[in-house]
């Protein structure tokens, strides 16, 4: 089945979901410097490391389309661009679709796709994952699901 | 379990969210569907057929020639599927 990477990224950490079909196998968090050339270093190193750990046939990603989030979307453009030369297909998907496909009627709010991703592995409510990994969780099940469809 | 997921859905009275990977499934079936008035169905759905099943079935409603109701198709190709395995 297919292995994939999902990762949320944020202005100070990028949290790790990796699943083998839609079977979450591991989750992690790599905090990230304030220091701009720092971060975007550890980052790339960090993101390069798993591909080649793990020989993931996907990686996912969340799209950033809202205004004011210039460090985040900065911090994605340059991992998809890290990734470009690996060969490894990046899926990029936008909050809305995660809602739309978390809840019926759609969800409307993070708190609500966490509160679900939780409730679907009970394990991502201990104190050690935080709200980015449930994000990635998430995006991970997302992506792997509308694979079986297409694939 | 079944009766489980109709407790769900009746305790949820509207709402759905769901509680497994495979209760995410047929939720996406359901929406891919146009159907999500007729979740409960799906949960059982991924209940009793194996998932390339209910995937096979899926890409058979939504192939190239065909129109109108899909969700039809996806539930004749499941219960013609069945039947052959009987």
């Amino acid at each position: 089945m297919n292995s994939l990477i999902a990762i949320r990224i944020d202005r100070r950490a990028l949290a790790v979901a990796m699943f083998n079909g839609t079977h979450l196998v591991q989750c992690q968090t790599r905090h990230l410097s304030s220091r701009v050339g720092q971060a975007n270093d550890s980052a790339n190193a960090f993101v390069k490391w798993l591909v080649v750990q793990h020989s993931p046939q996907g990686v996912a990603l969340e799209r950033l389309e809202g205004p004011g989030e210039y460090r985040r979307l900065a911090l994605t453009k340059m991992l998809i661009e890290a990734l470009r030369p690996e060969g490894v297909p990046v899926f990029e998907v936008v909050k809305l679709e995660l809602f739309d496909a978390f809840g019926c009627p759609p969800l409307s709010t993070r708190k609500t796709l966490r509160e679900v991703v939780v409730t679907v592995w009970p394990v991502l409510a201990a104190r050690e994952f935080n709200g980015l990994v449930q994000d990635a969780a998430a995006l991970g099940l997302y992506v792997q699901t509308e694979r079986l469809f297409s694939s | 379990m079944s009766t489980n997921i109709l407790e769900h859905m009746a305790a949820a009275r509207g709402p759905f969210r769901p509680r497994t990977t495979e209760e995410f499934l047929a939720l996406q079936i359901a929406r891919k569907l146009n159907d999500l008035p007729g979740i409960p169905l799906y949960l059982k759905l991924v209940e009793r057929h194996s998932r390339d099943a209910l995937i096979e079935a899926f890409r058979a409603a939504v192939s190239d020639g065909h129109t109108g109701d899909m969700a039809a198709r996806f539930h004749k190709t499941l219960a013609r599927h069945r039947e052959e395995a009987a």
